[in-house]
């Protein structure tokens, strides 16, 4: 039962109360013994400040009424905490959700730190008691609460690693919360801090790297949106090798992903080198599926590989409710090879791969072939289906090859106009500004700038056309 | 002057010869002359030879002209040789001129006659002194000298074929300081002789004679009568015969009068300037004569021999560490008297410090163009390991670089205190390991002194890890870091088994409670072992070394086929992207590293990667010098003489070598199984005939079809070529046979399953070839027949007609109900010629099209499209990848132009299909780039 559950490998890259789903669903499943699942949960919060709730776990697993003292104890010292955070954080929460501080807000936070010393009082000592706080709050559960304090923070703070972990924090919250438009937002921005972010080791952005690879599966899997934000998150070149290093077991997801997301049917490509490489460190049913599809070309092994797929899959956290979908999917895949390479299939022999019954196997091929507008028949006669394999016939060949030239030959023209004309502007706008001065400098340059990011970008895309 | 003085004024002036010529072979060979040996030889010599002169000017008596004029040249000669060898270029330009008349004279009376040698000896010698010798030092009338002398020996051509004769012939100038030296003296002791006898009147005949014998080197025939009265009539090219029996005679006279030897060595003693070398020569003598220091002992150090004692032991050391590294100090006597020193140290201290006097002594007495005697050797090793011992049992004392210079007299009274000592015990065994790999250089490989050598690899691994745990113990990290690198350079290119050999005999060294970087429960897991020193590296030590540690890693894991490790290694290390910054060294393991790694993949059956890791290698003829085992012959520009030292330098022991046939074997054998299929596919489809995977491979191949005849395969490179035609034709058991017939596989530690590995993927690439060759000629062909027709299962031969239908190598598809794969008739060979030409047509069109918008670019943006950006940054990735660097800038050139053509075409990105995985992560999509230019390179030149 346990032989392909991840729970155990992910565990490290996940924050101790994410971690607590997981450990729920996992002991739902029944896939540990529910004694170690327990003693497990038990540890995990044993830890944080969530007294009560640690208190009733104890009960269940010494099967008494009665809580050690130091329950009550650490109980009360929580609360006289979170207490005195409060108070100390008063001033500064109340400045911060004054509307007129809000609007005056900007982007350079040393200004607005500035701002806020001078018209508030606020010191810069307050700002890292709502990071405390914050803190505090998450520890004890109160997740809400949490969030808005370390989105104040991450605003106010200047220091760049305590902002980074706030972030972190807020993440966590509003995962933790089930907010999963906020957290597809968070998820985002934390992305691009870690990438843009220059750490001391790479080894330390690696690993940066690959807790946002695991903390992102939650908002993944959860958001409608998800399907194709893994997909092209985890296709980045950067998160491709961050999974290779240090994380191959996350590949399961990206290729339930991939599987399940049919429009994105080019990736299935890329992906198979992928798991081709790892191949050697990490496998199960779900990746060998798509190897023995694609690399092997061996359908019976994919066949018997999809069936196991179902178990693995329905004991997955994340992927337990794409079971259905994955199982039609990794069949149409399953299929369209098939019917790529034959000319004549015997549907018998298909129904059975598939895992169908003929008559089932019979609709779905029916519709599979109306679906994609594939070239097949079926012969009820043989019992068969026939392809018609289209090949491109050499006038077909011609006439594309030929086809772009035009477009091709108007985007130079256009491209020739388009310089003569913007060599001429350039030269007015230089003018223009030279006599505006320097005043108001940066918007302008910003703009220009997006101007000709702009102008460079239409001319690959018309590059691009070309080919 | 009485006969009795003058011999001993010989022995005298023999032995101080004898002496410097033993120093003078002790010291560097590349030192033209060492001056404090010969200056007081020449000196004595001149001495004795103007004193004669002026002997002989006051008995002078007629001479014929002949004799006249040859002793004149003679003696002109003389002086031309000594001045030229004391750089005095003045004296020897005007002594030059006398000689050119004196010579020309000289000449009109021979009558055809040869000239005395020593005059021919004088000219080669000048014209090769004048030939190296750089001005630099001489002063300023002496440059002048030099160039006006240099001008005139240019326009003295006379003797040109005899000097040429004469610097050719290694006998008689062999460019042996002591054998010139002695000759002269022997020589100029010749002359006086005759002079001397001349006016004797039984001995006019004899003078005469022996002049005569210089001239024309008869002297054997006379030497019976002027052997006894005077040891005199010494020809010149007899000069080594002259000198040992002349010297066996000196030796007798010595003990016979020893007394008056001894006298005068005192006398000449007492005239040298400088008494400290004065004392060495003679306690050189005293250890070539074995009498010790007692014996001889009267003045100088070796006086107070006798007072040896733990108390004045810092005075020895002081003088000997003054002395050292001066020229002419003698270092055996040195190692001998350290020895000495040795036993009478009283404390752990003491002998410490002794030790580390008497290592470096012991170092300083290796030749510097040669290696260490293995007898010195031992000792050197033997000398290290006391002092380790001591250092062990004495946990107080410390030695370290960083220490203050303990300058006290009185070590006497150490009690063991906490003491650190200056010193570095780790550049004490890189001298050692490095003397040991010079040594094997040296050796001959195929003899049994190798092997004897071999042996003592363990006993220096053994002292290399107790240095380990000695630094580990005093924490001296920097001498850890290296240390290790040492000790891993012991390890990495041999297998578990022979290091578990190895290892065992660490196992029980003292020492090894010490020691924390290999976990105890590492003991017999060479993996373990290695890793741990390996990752204590990558954790502490500077760049270069954990680069190497990296490599020689890469290498061991390859060696285990622990290949996916090995390849993870290097690719996340990004070691490509830095390594032609490294020094040659660093650069040759990575490319041992590199090789090692395709020999790994190949044992997987990894063909595809073999290829890749060791075509870059092998593409180059100069493999042989880019994995330091040996230069390639065809050299097109030279190298200097250093160049070539250090090349020699860096040759790596013979044990260590990677066989070049297997590497070669391995890289034919993939690109067989690789180009067949691929140009067999070619053929079909002359669209897409395209570069060759393997340049080398194809060109052997041509070569191979163009021979007349064909005798059956001998070696290697003939085994693969029949199976490639062998496979060319489909015939896979005749190919299989070739391959397995090669004899070169049993090295390769699993050959039985590399073989069975090779069939099944010659089975395979048979029948793609096959069809790939044959698929116009059929409509349909059956499943059933090709898995009998190549020997292999139905359901593999299905499986790899499905890969080939849809990556559409094929134009044809699967018919499942009656087995047979169906071949649709839309390919191109079966169009019209109308057709072929519409779409070659169209294709031009495209190609011009293109090149209408990279003009355009050109104007626009100075060159550079967007995707030739990209090219380029790709490019550069894939740049560094290789070790050979001086290919690199052409194949850059080539990849770039033809780049932006070759980086839209779906051919290549289907070359590059199985790397890019490894690209991406790898980071910067490095051999990705590698791969892709190798082809484009390919499309440029066609």
């Amino acid at each position: 039962m346990a032989e392909n559950d991840l729970t155990l490998r992910m565990i490290p890259s996940l924050d101790r109360q994410l971690v607590f789903p997981l450990l729920e669903f996992v002991s739902m499943k029944q896939v540990y013994k529910a004694e170690d699942m327990l003693k497990a949960k038990f540890e995990l919060l044993s830890n944080t400040n969530m007294v009560d709730f640690t208190g009733e776990l104890y009960m269940q697993i010494h099967d008494t009424d009665s809580l050690p003292e130091d329950f009550a104890k650490r109980g009360e010292e929580v609360i006289k905490k979170l207490e005195e955070s409060e108070q100390k954080t008063e001033h500064i929460r109340e400045v911060i959700e004054n509307p007129e501080v809000v609007g005056s807000l900007r982007q350079d936070k040393l200004q607005n730190m500035k701002l806020l010393r001078e018209n508030y009082q606020c010191t810069p000592e307050m700002v890292l008691e709502l990071y405390k706080y914050g803190q505090l709050q998450y520890s004890c559960g109160n997740y809400g609460g949490c969030a808005d304090m370390l989105f104040h923070f991450s605003i106010l703070s200047t220091d760049p690693e305590l902002t980074l972990s706030a972030m972190w924090g807020k993440l966590a919250s509003e995962i933790l919360l089930g907010n999963w438009e906020v957290a597809y937002e968070d998820m985002f921005k934390l992305k691009d801090t870690i990438d843009k972010t220059h750490f001391k080791t790479p080894g330390e952005q690696l690993q940066q790297r690959s807790w946002l690879l695991h903390w992102s599966l939650f908002v993944f899997f959860n958001h409608p949106k998800g399907r194709d934000g893994i997909i092209d998150t985890f296709m980045l070149p950067h998160y491709i090798s961050t999974i290779q290093n240090s994380c191959p077991w996350i590949l399961r997801y990206l290729t339930a992903a991939v599987v399940t997301n049919r429009r994105r049917r080019a990736m299935m490509q890329d992906l198979v080198k992928i798991i081709e490489q790892v191949s050697h460190t990490y496998s199960d049913p779900v990746t060998e599926f798509v190897e023995a599809l694609y690399a092997d070309f061996d359908f019976d092994k994919a066949a018997s590989k999809l069936e196991a797929c179902e178990g693995v899959l329905e004991r997955d956290f994340f992927l337990t409710g794409a079971v259905d979908d994955f199982v039609e999917n990794a069949r149409f895949f399953f299929a369209e090879v098939y019917c790529r390479v034959h000319k004549r299939i015997d549907m018998t022999g298909l129904a059975k791969r598939l895992n169908m019954k003929q008559e089932e196997a019979e609709k779905w091929i029916v519709k599979l072939i109306r679906d994609t507008r594939m070239d097949a028949k079926i012969d009820f006669k043989d019992n068969t289906v026939v392809m018609n394999p289209s090949y491109n016939p050499v006038y077909q060949q011609v006439i594309e090859r030929t086809k772009a030239l035009v477009f091709r030959s108007q985007v130079l023209n256009g491209a020739m106009d388009k310089r003569d004309s913007s060599a001429a502007k350039k030269d007015d706008k230089k003018q223009e500004q030279k006599q505006r001065g320097s005043g108001n400098k940066q918007p302008q340059q910003q703009q220009q700038q997006q101007q000709k990011t702009g102008r460079r970008q239409q001319e690959t895309v018309a590059v691009g056309g070309g080919y | 002057m009485s006969r009795f003085f003058r011999n001993a004024n010989y022995s005298s002036s023999s032995d101080s010869e004898s002496s410097g010529s033993s120093s003078d072979s002790d010291s560097s060979v590349n030192e033209v002359v060492s001056k404090p040996t010969t200056t007081p030889a020449s000196r004595f010599s001149r001495a004795a030879f103007d004193s004669d002169d002026e002997d002989s000017n006051v008995k002078r008596v007629v001479k014929s002209p002949k004799q006249k004029h040859t002793e004149e040249v003679v003696s002109l000669s003389r002086t031309i040789i000594k001045a030229a060898r004391e750089s005095r270029w003045q004296a020897a330009t005007s002594d030059f001129d006398k000689l050119r008349t004196a010579a020309t004279k000289l000449e009109k009376v021979l009558k055809g006659e040869s000239m005395p040698r020593v005059f021919i000896r004088c000219l080669a010698l000048l014209e090769e002194s004048t030939d190296e010798k750089s001005k630099g030092k001489l002063s300023s009338t002496d440059a002048r000298g030099f160039n006006q002398l240099k001008q005139r020996l240019r326009k003295y051509k006379d003797y040109d074929a005899q000097v040429a004769e004469e610097r050719a012939n290694p006998t008689a100038s062999d460019d042996d300081e002591d054998a010139n030296n002695e000759d002269e003296d022997e020589g100029s002791q010749a002359d006086s002789e005759e002079e001397r006898a001349a006016p004797a009147p039984g001995r006019a005949a004899a003078s005469d004679s022996e002049s005569e014998s210089e001239e024309e080197s008869d002297s054997d025939s006379d030497w019976g009568s002027s052997d006894d009265e005077s040891s005199d009539s010494d020809s010149e090219d007899d000069a080594e015969a002259g000198v040992s029996r002349w010297l066996k005679k000196t030796t007798t006279k010595d003990t016979g009068k020893a007394k008056k030897v001894k006298k005068d060595r005192s006398q000449r003693a007492a005239a040298q300037p400088s008494a400290a070398s004065a004392a060495k020569e003679e306690e050189g003598e005293g250890g070539d004569d074995d009498d010790g220091f007692t014996t001889v002992g009267k003045k100088g150090k070796a006086a107070q021999g006798p007072v040896y004692s733990a108390e004045s032991i810092n005075k020895f050391l002081k003088t000997f560490i003054a002395s050292r590294g001066r020229k002419g100090t003698d270092k055996k006597a040195a190692i001998k008297m350290l020895e000495k020193l040795l036993t009478f140290a009283a404390n752990p201290l003491q002998k410490a410090k002794v030790l580390m006097a008497l290592i470096s002594a012991q170092f300083d007495d290796v030749p510097a163009a040669s290696y260490m005697a293995t007898e010195g050797w031992h000792k050197a090793q033997s000398s290290i390991n006391e002092l380790l011992s001591v250092l062990e049992a004495n946990h107080q004392l410390t030695i370290r670089d960083t220490a203050e210079v303990h300058e006290t007299d009185d070590d006497i009274k150490y009690r063991d205190e906490t003491l650190a000592i200056r010193g570095s015990i780790i550049s004490f065994v890189d001298r050692l390991d490095d003397e040991f790999s010079k040594s094997l250089q040296n050796i001959d490989p195929h003899t049994p002194e190798y092997v004897e050598r071999m042996r003592d690899t363990v006993s220096l691994y053994v002292t290399i890890v107790r240095a380990q745990h000695y630094f580990e113990r005093t924490g001296i990290k920097d001498s850890i870091c290296r240390i290790i690198v040492r000790r891993i350079e012991h390890l990495y290119y041999r297998t578990d088994q022979v290091n578990l050999h190895v290892e065992a005999a660490v196992a029980d060294l003292p020492s090894k409670a010490d020691s924390k970087i290999v976990p105890a429960a590492a003991a017999g897991d060479m993996d373990a072992i290695i890793h741990s020193l390996c990752v204590y590296l990558y954790i502490n030590a500077e760049p270069i070394q954990r680069t190497r540690a990296m490599l020689m890693h890469i290498f061991n894991h390859a060696l285990h086929k622990r290949y996916y490790v090995a390849r993870d290694l290097m690719l996340m290390s990004h070691i490509q992207d830095g390594i032609h910054q490294a020094d040659i060294d660093t650069q040759v393991l990575y490319n041992r590293a590199l090789s090692q790694l395709g020999l790994a993949a190949f044992r997987l059956g990894k063909i595809q990667e073999a290829f890749e890791h060791t075509v870059e290698l092998e593409s180059s003829n100069r493999h042989r010098e880019l994995l330091a085992q040996g230069v390639s012959q065809q050299r097109t520009q030279q190298l200097s003489a250093s160049e070539e030292l250090n090349q020699r330098l860096r040759q790596l022991p013979f044990h260590v070598n990677i066989n070049l046939e297997l590497l070669e074997c391995v890289f034919l054998t993939s690109s067989m199984l690789l180009e067949i299929p691929y140009m067999a596919s070619a053929n079909a489809n002359p669209e897409a005939r395209r570069a060759p995977i393997s340049r080398v491979f194809r060109r052997m191949l041509d070569f191979n079809e163009r021979q007349v005849f064909l005798g059956p395969p001998e070696n290697t490179r003939d085994h693969i070529m029949a199976s490639a035609k062998a496979l060319a034709e489909g015939d896979w058991e005749a190919a299989r046979d070739y391959i397995q017939d090669i004899k070169i596989w049993s090295l390769l530690p699993d050959c039985e399953e590399i073989k069975e590995m090779l069939a099944s993927k010659i089975q395979i690439e048979a029948l793609r070839t096959y069809l790939f060759t044959y698929s116009t000629q059929f409509e349909s062909i059956g499943l059933e027949d090709l898995s009998v027709m190549f020997g292999m299962s139905k359901g593999k031969v299905y499986s790899l007609l499905t890969r080939m239908v849809y990556r559409s190598e094929l134009q044809a598809s699967l018919d499942e109900v009656s087995g047979v794969l169906v071949f649709n008739m839309a390919n191109f060979e079966a169009s019209s010629r109308m057709q072929q030409t519409a779409l070659t047509l169209s294709n031009k069109v495209n190609a011009f099209a293109d090149i209408n918008e990279r003009m355009f670019e050109l104007k626009i943006n100075g060159g550079q499209t967007p995707s030739d950006r990209q090219q380029n940054a790709n490019e550069h990735g894939g740049k560094q990848q290789g070790g050979d660097r001086e290919g690199r800038q052409n194949q850059q050139r080539g990849g770039n132009r033809d780049g932006q053509r070759g980086g839209n075409n779906s051919q290549d990105s289907k070359g590059n299909k199985n790397n890019q995985g490894q690209g991406q992560r790898s980071g910067g999509g490095n051999r990705n780039g590698g791969r892709g230019r190798g082809q484009r390179r390919g499309g440029n030149r066609r």
